[in-house]
């Protein structure tokens, strides 16, 4: 009974004496008043932030306040330090000065996507030149290299009757080949068989063919410097038209020539022109 | 003996959180208030 009543005044002392401790140890060091304390601690009272603020040199709502407006600003499009009806804090940019924006007049410009100052030009509203179109509109690599190596006064090159004359499916006996062949462009049409494009065109822009010329590209066609009569029987339009003579008058050599890579090209030659010995009439 | 220890350390805490909380003023000011009550005490006890 007396052990019990001496750890109940053990206690009580030790309460009190540990309470005043506390409170004087609290009064001592305290860095604020209670008033303050408590305002700090409720996050509803704004005098007491503003004079935490003032006394301690900015306290901890202030900067997660400044943190926050730094994260939300670029997202709702609001620049800091600046106001809308007055200048910034530099005075470089005006936001009451209004905005010019130039509006289309036709289509095209409107229709492109590119933002270049060509575009805007014509959103407003000058006649289109004729400049841009050559920047607009590419122009093909390979009709540029090749009409660069061609004179200007063949205006047939890209399209003319006689590129598409040149059918290497047609053979010597077939109607729309003589049909053809009444055309001064015959040969560089045979020619075009097995000679480049561009040695073919050359012929259809109205000069004559030469001879050598002739020559040249049938031999380089068909090594065959002979050929059977009855190939050539049957085709005698063809090689009169081919030579350039009229039907029926004797041929000169170099039609001969001409008709041999017909045939050759058709697959009628003769595989052994040592051993046939035929010659041309 | 550790149950009295322990009863001190836990009103210990109590008093500094009352004290922090009902503070009239900063420890600089408290000590300040307390000097100039304990000088003007002695001096009226002197005289």
């Amino acid at each position: 009974m007396a052990k019990r009543k001496t750890g109940n005044k053990g206690m009580i002392f030790g309460s009190v004496v540990g309470a005043i401790a506390g409170a004087a140890y609290a009064l001592y060091k305290t860095p604020m008043s209670g008033r303050e304390l408590r305002g700090k601690m409720s996050p509803g009272s704004m005098t007491s932030v503003r004079r935490t603020d003032t006394s301690s040199g900015g306290g901890l709502t202030s900067k997660v306040m400044h943190v926050v407006e730094h994260t939300l600003a670029p997202m709702v499009g609001v620049q800091l330090g600046k106001t809308a009806n007055g200048p910034s804090r530099n005075g470089s940019v005006k936001m009451s000065e209004p905005i010019a924006v130039a509006t289309p007049t036709n289509g095209s410009a409107s229709a492109s996507t590119s933002d270049t100052i060509s575009s805007q030009r014509f959103a407003w509203g000058s006649p289109t030149p004729e400049a841009s179109d050559k920047d607009t509109v590419p122009s093909a690599p390979e009709t540029a290299t090749v009409a660069a190596n061609l004179p200007e006064s063949a205006p047939e090159f890209e399209t003319g009757p006689e590129f598409e004359a040149a059918d290497n499916t047609k053979s010597p006996t077939d109607p729309d080949l003589e049909a053809e062949d009444t055309d001064e462009s015959t040969s560089a049409s045979v020619q075009n068989w097995n000679t480049g494009t561009i040695r073919s065109k050359r012929f259809a822009w109205g000069e004559a063919a030469p001879d050598a010329m002739v020559s040249t590209a049938a031999t380089d066609a068909s090594p065959i410097a002979s050929i059977d009569n009855d190939e050539l029987t049957d085709v005698p339009a063809t090689e009169d038209a081919l030579a350039g003579n009229e039907p029926g008058s004797p041929s000169n050599v170099d039609s001969t020539v001409l008709v041999s890579a017909s045939a050759a090209s058709t697959g009628k030659m003769n595989p052994f022109p040592k051993l046939g010995g035929l010659e041309n009439n | 003996m550790i149950r009295n220890a322990k009863t001190a350390v836990k009103f210990l805490v109590y008093g500094i959180i009352v004290g922090l909380m009902f503070s009239p003023g900063s420890g600089e000011e408290n000590r300040k208030k307390m000097m100039d009550w304990a000088s003007g005490s002695i001096k009226s006890m002197s005289q």
